[in-house]
């Protein structure tokens, strides 16, 4: 597959804007993909990422700021003309050609010849593991090889940045998890940039080298899945990308010290943490670094709270407990199963953490 | 068990005499004019007595009858062509929504509710100080507009049943508008095309109102030409010329239907 080694584009977004009237769809979007990057626009429906994406393709006018690819700018450029690959959600196959005739229309629109339109086809659609399908009509085929064909077409004309939106939305969850692993693969062997669009968390971590939240059409944090997991900026992208407790508390008397609103408990927290307004603070600690224990055999320094079983679900090797601390306030609990056989639901416990394991959240 | 063996006596057998009955009550009239074809006599007599083929002899060599037909056929074709390139246009232009959109589309619609005499007469009035009355472009003009709605509807039923990725598809991989179109959405709309294209035909083919306003001594359509040679004289002549026609048209509709029926089905 070398000859598909290319160089992947750098996808520059200034201060991009798309309203619909008076709703703003998406609000100042920044953001720099870089050259070879698996970026993911991840967030919940009608958070603009789509609407973000069309743009970039040129499907959507932006309503202000510009797109740049290797510096480029592109709004003005008709979407036939930007040379950006893109995969759709229904695959969008053309139903009255071959397989073959797909994934050869773009080469005809750049005037191919003959030999070397099917020797790319081929190459193409053995990267993609549909060797042998070339004569067969798209409504012959499962979704998954329908979506196959549709990544190869986006990208046989070696495209330097390839777009694609909720391209496993319709497919089954085993199905998905394979052409994840596969969408893996063919990204490193290609080199192209890939900047993907999902509302699945799962499939945001598995693909992405880099993640961006989206909300109400703007960019909460774009960060590694490991920084986005361990150090969220926002209770929205804590809450977004796995599972959190967000405990809502006030500022504390001294630095490092925080009261629980409504419970009135004094609680440690990093003192790092400079805090501008002590309205809407919130404590993040994520629920497999929440300890059980029994009366007062906490670790020394770390927070206590006491509560009641509320109930006890079983995953495997892991167990969640929910622990009802106060009415409306529940703290989650991971741990091995096993480690506490008696626990039973309504049981009298207490969930303790180490401060160290805990982020200060301003906002909502 | 199936629904047909569930029935009661009067539903299994009543129904399907009812429904043959019904049929052939619609239909014997129409009918009566094929064996009334081969009359021996000049006459309308039914049922005949006697049976030759001279009328349809006649009916070949009969210049009048021929040179009607030959207009019939000529102003069909050029105004299938017309309502169907116009009609495919105006479906396509109207996929988007624009101020004033949907009174178009009646506008465009209304010929096949507003009573053909009244669109007749608007059409006679118009024509005449502009000098089309009798002549080919203003019969081809005249049924354009009767057969444009047909094409109208099908296409932009063929454009509904089109994914509207397509075009944003095709667009990504490097084909500029004109070319998505004809290479992508033209050839999945063609069959709809066809389809409204044959309507579009049967409607000037068989169109009598209109052109009776329009026609003059020498330039007949076969309709009218049959409606004069009734009125006028006791010549069997007029039941062969109408018995090509239901045939003709009788093969050319069922073929459109069994063609809109087969894509309806493979739609679903």
């Amino acid at each position: 597959m070398s000859s598909f080694l290319g160089q992947g584009a750098t996808l520059e977004l200034d201060r991009l804007e798309k309203r619909f009237g008076d709703r703003v769809a998406v609000d100042r979007v920044s953001l720099t993909a870089k050259s070879g990057e698996f970026l993911t626009l991840l967030g919940p429906s009608g958070s603009g990422k789509t609407t973000t994406l069309n743009m970039i393709a040129g499907f959507v006018a932006p309503s202000g700021g510009r797109i740049m690819v290797d510096g480029r700018e592109i709004e003005k450029v008709p979407p036939h003309r930007r040379n950006i690959g893109v995969v759709f959600q229904h695959y969008a196959l053309f139903p009255h050609m071959s397989v073959f005739e797909n994934v050869a229309f773009s080469l005809k629109q750049r005037r191919c010849r003959g030999p070397e339109i099917r020797s790319r086809v081929s190459e193409v659609l053995e990267l993609v593991g549909l060797t042998g399908y070339a004569k067969n009509h798209p409504r012959q085929l499962s979704g998954g090889q329908q979506q196959r064909v549709a990544l190869a077409r986006a990208i046989v004309f070696r495209p330097p940045l390839l777009l694609m939106d909720e391209p496993l939305g319709a497919l089954d969850r085993r199905l998905r998890e394979q052409l994840q692993l596969e969408l893996r693969r063919i990204h490193q062997e290609v080199g192209i940039t890939f900047v993907y669009v999902t509302h699945d968390q799962e499939e945001a971590l598995v693909l992405s080298d880099r993640i961006a939240i989206f909300n109400g059409g703007r960019i909460e944090q774009l960060d590694t899945a490991e920084t986005l997991y361990n150090f969220p900026q926002t209770p929205f992208a804590a809450r977004f990308l796995g599972e959190s407790n967000l405990i809502p508390v006030a500022r504390g008397k001294r630095s490092g010290e925080v009261v629980v609103r409504g419970l009135g408990s004094t609680i440690r927290c990093p003192s790092t943490v400079e805090v501008s307004s002590d309205s809407d603070l919130h404590l993040l600690v994520r629920p497999e670094r929440v300890r059980l224990c029994a009366g007062d055999l906490a670790p020394i320094g770390f927070n206590r709270l006491q509560g009641v079983v509320q109930e006890i679900v079983y995953l495997g090797s892991l167990r969640r407990i929910a622990v009802g601390i106060a009415p409306g306030f529940v703290v989650s609990v991971r741990e091995q199963a096993g480690e506490w056989p008696a626990l039973a639901v309504g049981e009298i416990v207490h969930v303790a953490w180490s401060p160290d394991d805990s982020t200060l959240l301003e906002g909502v | 068990m199936t629904w047909a063996m569930r029935r009661g006596p009067v539903a299994r057998y009543l129904l399907p005499v009812l429904g043959a009955f019904i049929a052939g009550w619609m239909v014997a009239p129409t009918l009566t004019v094929i064996p009334l074809s081969f009359t021996a006599r000049p006459s309308f007599v039914f049922p005949p007595n006697g049976w030759s083929t001279r009328w349809y002899a006649n009916l070949i060599h009969d210049a009048t009858w021929l040179e009607a037909l030959k207009t019939s056929l000529i102003v069909a074709i050029l105004a299938a062509l017309t309502a169907t390139v116009l009609g495919t246009m105006a479906a396509l232009g109207m996929r988007r929504r624009f101020f004033g959109q949907r009174l178009l589309a009646i506008f465009l619609l209304a010929p096949m509710v507003v009573p053909v005499v009244i669109i007749a007469i608007g059409i006679y009035l118009v024509f005449l100080p502009w000098g089309f009355a009798g002549t080919l472009p203003g019969f081809v003009f005249a049924h354009s507009v009767l057969g444009l709605p047909f094409v109208l509807v099908t296409v932009t039923a063929g454009l509904r049943s089109l994914d509207p990725q397509l075009a944003p598809a095709a667009a990504s991989l490097g084909a500029s508008p004109l070319r998505a179109f004809f290479a992508v959405t033209l050839p999945l709309i063609a069959p709809s095309i066809l389809i409204g294209a044959v309507f579009a035909f049967m409607a000037s083919f068989d169109e009598v109102v209109v052109s009776i306003f329009l026609v003059t001594p020498t330039r007949r359509t076969l309709p009218v030409e049959i409606y004069t040679s009734v009125t006028r004289d006791i010549d069997p002549t007029v039941a062969a010329a109408a018995t090509v026609i239901t045939i003709f048209t009788s093969v050319l509709l069922t073929a459109g239907l069994v063609a809109h029926a087969r894509r309806s089905f493979a739609n679903v």
